[in-house]
């Protein structure tokens, strides 16, 4: 059944962000050739040049708002609001309902991250063609030889995903905190953000400052994939139990007046 | 296993501190067409919701087909909401293709044979269809189920007498005779015809529950005459109350 739920969650953040992402990567081509860096024969004026590098900035922007706006409206409008008639009466868990959601608003914002680290690669001044001359296969060799930089690479990118799962979730824990009352939802849910952002961090300060802990920092610091998984957990259990909350609220109290 | 398909017992729900269901109980037995009878705010759309699980009860039991409010309910249950449901980007038959992932009883063909009959294009955008191509788009997707338990909120209301006529035919001609129907609308008269039970509420309390044929026989009159006499409203005195 989360198969089924996800394959409406990426059809609807396709249908949105498709075109963003499109225009994010033709902007930045058009721009690889327009911009005025000195090395490149301009093809346009400068005027012209500067409102396409202005274009460009603006659709980056705002593909990154439109992001978190989508991951508050899908789950505010798609399980608390009107959609919510629908989404509640299919015969799922809401847990899956939640988890669809997370995993759907985690790719969306990757997604847009790789959109933003490919648009400058696309706009740099580099000849691509000269890549395929690369000694790729000693750069294979090279990294067979020294797994260690696949691993610390492949633990960068579960810390970015572990942050992302809790910004995430600590959303949608607002959000379902304001569904629990009955007036001004929308304001408690931004309290509940701040309040809950507060108690995470105060949570941090504290808990790192706990002897036992402060002694297992101090073991795993020693090994750099021991710190980052550290970090890693250190973010994802508070989002499981962020989760967790939500999906029981929606369980057990929802209220779809 | 109960021999009914839904079972209320002291069902109770509030909003806050106003009460929408008091102490509720009802058992309805399958292959009934039930009308669930009351003015606005008799709390007839709140027991619907309390049925599909977009609520919570405040305390009580409730249980369809002998389980309690779950994932089997859900896939047991066709709901038609007095709302509309669905996203905009959707087109129809992105919905008929979700019915079909999510419930078994889904008959995709009579969804699209239902399109055809009531002049829906159900590969049109839903933004860009009438209120009331929605709503029949919403119909489609309620009876196109053979499902044990249909939940109508409210489906005649705010539609012309032809369009009444219309929606209850569809209803009829379209639902799994061995389910039942449970039917909200305060617009007896033109349901009166098709009920088999009727069931009475007032201010979140079930006045009676009784089939038709029982109200003809001991009370001599229709169910719309007694719903207007057990819900007939004072006139409004100068200065007083209703």
């Amino acid at each position: 059944m989360l198969l089924k739920l996800l394959k409406y969650d990426f059809r609807a953040m396709w249908k949105q962000f498709s075109l963003i992402w499109g225009a994010a990567l033709v902007l930045a081509l058009v721009n690889r050739f327009t911009l005025n860096t000195g090395r490149r024969i301009p093809v346009m004026g400068e005027n012209a040049s500067s409102l396409l590098a202005i274009a460009f900035s603006v659709v980056l922007a705002a593909m990154f708002v439109i992001a978190v706006i989508f991951v508050i409206q899908r789950f505010a409008r798609g399980l608390l609001g009107s959609e919510g008639y629908l989404m509640h009466t299919l015969p799922v868990r809401s847990w899956q309902l939640v988890a669809a959601r997370l995993i759907c608003g985690t790719v969306t914002w990757i997604g847009c991250g790789m959109v933003a680290v490919l648009c400058p690669l696309i706009m740099a001044p580099v000849d691509w063609s000269e890549m395929i001359y690369l000694p790729w296969l000693n750069v294979i060799r090279g990294l067979i030889k020294h797994p260690d930089v696949i691993l610390v690479f492949s633990e960068i990118c579960l810390m970015i995903v572990s942050a992302i799962v809790i910004s995430i979730s600590l959303m949608y824990l607002a959000m379902s905190i304001g569904h629990l009352f009955s007036h001004h939802r929308k304001l408690v849910s931004v309290a509940a953000f701040i309040g809950l952002y507060i108690l995470l961090a105060n949570f941090y300060a504290r808990i790192f400052l706990w002897n036992p802990v402060e002694q297992f920092i101090d073991w795993v610091s020693g090994n750099v994939h021991g710190a980052m998984l550290s970090v890693s957990a250190a973010m994802v259990i508070p989002a499981l139990i962020f989760l967790a909350l939500t999906s029981w609220i929606l369980e057990n109290k929802l209220n779809l007046e | 296993m109960s021999d009914f398909l839904i079972e209320c017992r002291g069902l109770y729900k509030s909003y806050g501190l106003r009460p929408a269901l008091s102490g509720v109980d009802l058992a309805v037995g399958p292959g009934r067409i039930v009308g669930l009878l009351g003015p606005n705010g008799s709390g007839k759309t709140t027991l619907i919701k309390l049925l599909c699980g977009l609520l919570q009860p405040t305390r009580g039991e409730l249980t369809v087909d002998g389980s309690a409010i779950g994932p089997y309910t859900k896939s047991v249950i066709s709901y038609l909401p007095d709302r509309m449901y669905f996203a905009d980007w959707m087109k129809a038959v992105d919905l008929f293709d979700l019915f079909r992932d999510f419930y078994a009883d889904f008959e995709y063909e009579k969804a699209m044979a239902m399109c055809r009959s009531l002049g829906v294009e159900p590969g049109d955008r839903l933004k860009s269809m009438s209120k009331g191509t929605k709503e029949k788009v919403q119909l489609v997707l309620a009876m196109s189920r053979a499902a044990k338990l249909y939940l109508l909120d409210e489906p005649i209301a705010g539609v012309d007498p032809a369009a009444r006529d219309f929606i209850l035919r569809t209803i009829l001609t379209n639902y799994n005779e061995e389910g039942t129907v449970l039917l909200s609308t305060h617009l007896i008269s033109d349901i009166e015809k098709v009920l088999d039970e009727a069931v009475f509420l007032k201010e979140g309390r079930i006045m009676l529950h009784a089939t038709v044929d029982d109200i003809r026989e001991k009370e001599g009159k229709s169910v719309d005459a007694l719903f207007r006499e057990i819900f007939r409203a004072e006139p409004m005195w100068e200065g007083g109350e209703l």
